[in-house]
């Protein structure tokens, strides 16, 4: 196990290179075209995000808020297409609760800021429905089909929020907003 | 914690990572991993504790300074009183700034307290400072006053149970963001490790309170350290890391760091959600078993690469994991950063908001309680994402270059790359793992 008596030590600049070419590396796939993140999500269905991004400057890309509150077509189109009017179709799901058995909800219901919700849904035992982030609760009535309808609002912002149930405590599904 | 606090925005996750995004710190990860096996140095960079470059006196005499150690004690015992004073007196309502304050500005304010300063717990921690008076009042030193001798064998596993016992309470148990709750956990809490700081020493504290521990683990990433001799150094915070010395269950505490926050990730994806909601064992046990199971893989594929190195090294398989355990930590910090940053951000701001009105009856005690929360970090998703495969990224990374520089300093020149290529393929799975979490859950 011999060994030089004096070795390099792995100091703070070649750390700091390491980190820095990690920044760099992360900050150019930021700023590049971004097909796949589209792509390969396929079921998915509109995006909200996704200015094309080509021109937009390093670290900050789609970062204007109101990027993500309009709505682009798939990726492939020429920047600075008009809004998708299929995006701001109603998203509807329809959900039946019958013995703690959830039928009908999506993994994640993929939705815009500004675009209309409608949550028809039918519980066996009285309940309440919650959906997080945009505060909308419903009151379930055993064995009555109710529904709740609105538009998602800039507040809080993007993310997936939980609807839920709130006696039971069960998740129904993920509002995903972009 | 999907469904933490019942009101607010809570109940919510980021958005997943674009594909491309997940992708490109994949590939970075396997090429730094491959580049770092292939062609880093052959003799050991990262010394340890040994180095460093010195701060003045007088900030080693200022920190060791009774009168700053008596000032940071006294300010745990506020911070941990005010809290107890919301939990016990205040009412359980969704205003009520416990489960904030545990969750969030106790749980997760730790990580970045710690990487800035490094173990900060230890001088606030409010069991050491009764331990402290208990001792004092009876005319022994905090070091002495305990009973019997700590046995060596136990070394951390004590902060490894302490830390399952927390993850579960955050992320599994029932009504865990109501008072009585967090009440129960906290006062069993103290009451085992005031018992453990009276029978074994302050020592016990040391290697068993959990949350020393953990501040101790994220601190050997911080800029400073100390000398052999006490003094305040500044230094690479991968020979901060370095120097960690190795104890029985420090991996553990490790293992159930990185497994917890990935199992808070999967219960994200409503799939998996569904699946444990609808399971004959009810969502307490079946989140039960999901936490300890995501705990045991994390811990199992630890425990074979480990394995795998002392056997393709000739070293015994039993010295690995300690020797090696520091350089997950780097790994576990990045998941963390990635699942908490912004949940931090929001639900920090709605904490200090909380704080001004603990008993929900319209006062203003800090001058925060008209405050909103401020959500325009939110409108910058790209940002959010690339810091989050930033920090998984350079994560993996950091622990790639510590298991490397630890290789060549414990394997025989001509086996490194054989007793490092386990662990390589561990850390890329760990990484691999922790991206798709923030691409799919």
């Amino acid at each position: 196990m011999a060994r030089p008596v004096r070795s390099r030590r792995f100091g703070v600049r070649e750390l700091a290179t390491i980190v820095l070419a990690v920044i760099t590396v992360i900050g150019l796939a930021a700023c590049g075209p971004d097909p796949s993140g589209r792509e390969g999500r396929g079921e998915r269905t509109p995006r909200g995000e996704s200015t094309p991004k080509e021109s937009t400057p390093k670290g900050t890309a789609g970062a204007d808020p109101s990027s993500t509150a309009t709505t682009t077509p798939p990726p492939t189109t020429a920047p600075g297409a008009t809004v998708a009017p299929t995006a701001l179709n109603p998203k509807s799901v329809k959900i039946t609760i019958t013995a703690g058995d959830v039928k009908g909800a999506p993994d994640r219901l993929e939705v815009v800021i500004g675009q209309t919700v409608k949550i028809t849904i039918k519980s066996d035992v009285a309940d309440e429905l919650h959906v997080h982030g945009v505060e909308q609760t419903l009151a379930l009535p055993a064995g009555e089909q109710v529904q709740l309808e609105f538009v998602v609002p800039p507040e809080p912002g993007p993310g997936v929020y939980a609807v839920e149930l709130h006696t039971s405590a069960r998740l129904l599904f993920g509002l995903e907003v972009r | 914690m999907t469904t933490l606090l019942a009101h607010g925005i809570g109940g919510r996750q980021d958005l997943p990572i674009p594909f491309a995004f997940a992708v490109a710190g994949a590939a970075l990860a396997l090429l730094v991993s491959f580049v770092v096996l292939a062609v880093a140095w052959r003799v050991p960079r990262l010394d340890g504790d040994a180095h460093g470059r010195p701060l003045p006196s007088w900030v080693t005499t200022a920190v060791d300074s009774p009168a700053l150690r008596w000032v940071l004690r006294a300010v745990g015992l506020l911070l941990v009183g005010y809290t107890a004073m919301a939990a016990y007196l205040a009412p359980d309502l969704a205003t009520n700034p416990t489960a904030g304050l545990v969750y969030v500005v106790f749980w997760l304010g730790l990580i970045p307290a710690s990487f800035l300063l490094g173990p900060v717990w230890r001088e606030l921690n409010p069991i050491r400072t009764i331990h402290l008076l208990l001792a004092r009042a009876t005319g022994s030193t905090p070091e002495e006053a305990g009973l019997r001798p700590l046995p060596p064998w136990l070394g951390a596993w004590p902060a490894a149970a302490g830390l399952f016992a927390f993850a579960w309470l955050e992320l599994v148990a029932p009504d865990r963001a109501t008072t009585p709750v967090i009440r129960i956990f906290f006062t069993a809490y103290l009451g085992v490790h005031l018992l453990g700081a009276v029978v074994f020493g302050s020592r016990w504290l040391d290697r068993g309170d959990a949350f020393e521990v953990f501040s101790q683990l994220i601190g050997r990433l911080s800029p400073f350290g100390r000398r052999p001799d006490g003094r305040i150094v500044v230094r690479n915070p991968l020979a901060n890391l370095a120097g960690l010395t190795p104890a029985p269950g420090l991996a553990a505490v490790v293992c159930v760091l990185l497994g917890s926050t990935a199992y808070d990730s999967l219960t994200g994806s409503p799939s998996f959600v569904r699946w444990y909601q609808s399971s004959p064992l009810g969502t307490t046990g079946a989140g039960t078993i999901g936490l300890l199971g995501a705990v045991l893989v994390v811990g199992a594929a630890f425990g074979l690469a480990t394995a795998l190195a002392g056997r393709a090294t000739g070293l015994p398989s039993r010295s690995m994991p300690g020797a090696l355990a520091h350089t997950i930590v780097p790994i576990a910090l990045g998941y963390l950063v990635a699942h908490y940053l912004t949940l931090f951000v929001l639900e920090g701001q709605r904490a200090m908001v909380a704080i001004s009105d603990p008993f929900s009856d319209g006062s203003d005690w800090f001058g925060t309680a008209g405050r909103g929360v401020d959500l325009s970090i939110l409108s910058h998703q790209t940002m959010i994402a690339s810091i989050q495969v930033g920090a998984i990224v350079i994560g993996h990374v950091l622990g790639a270059v510590a298991a490397h520089d630890r290789s060549v300093a414990i394997f025989r020149p001509g086996r490194v790359v054989a007793g490092q290529l386990p662990l390589m393929v561990l850390m890329v799975a760990y990484t691999v793992t922790g991206l798709l979490l923030l691409f799919a859950a």
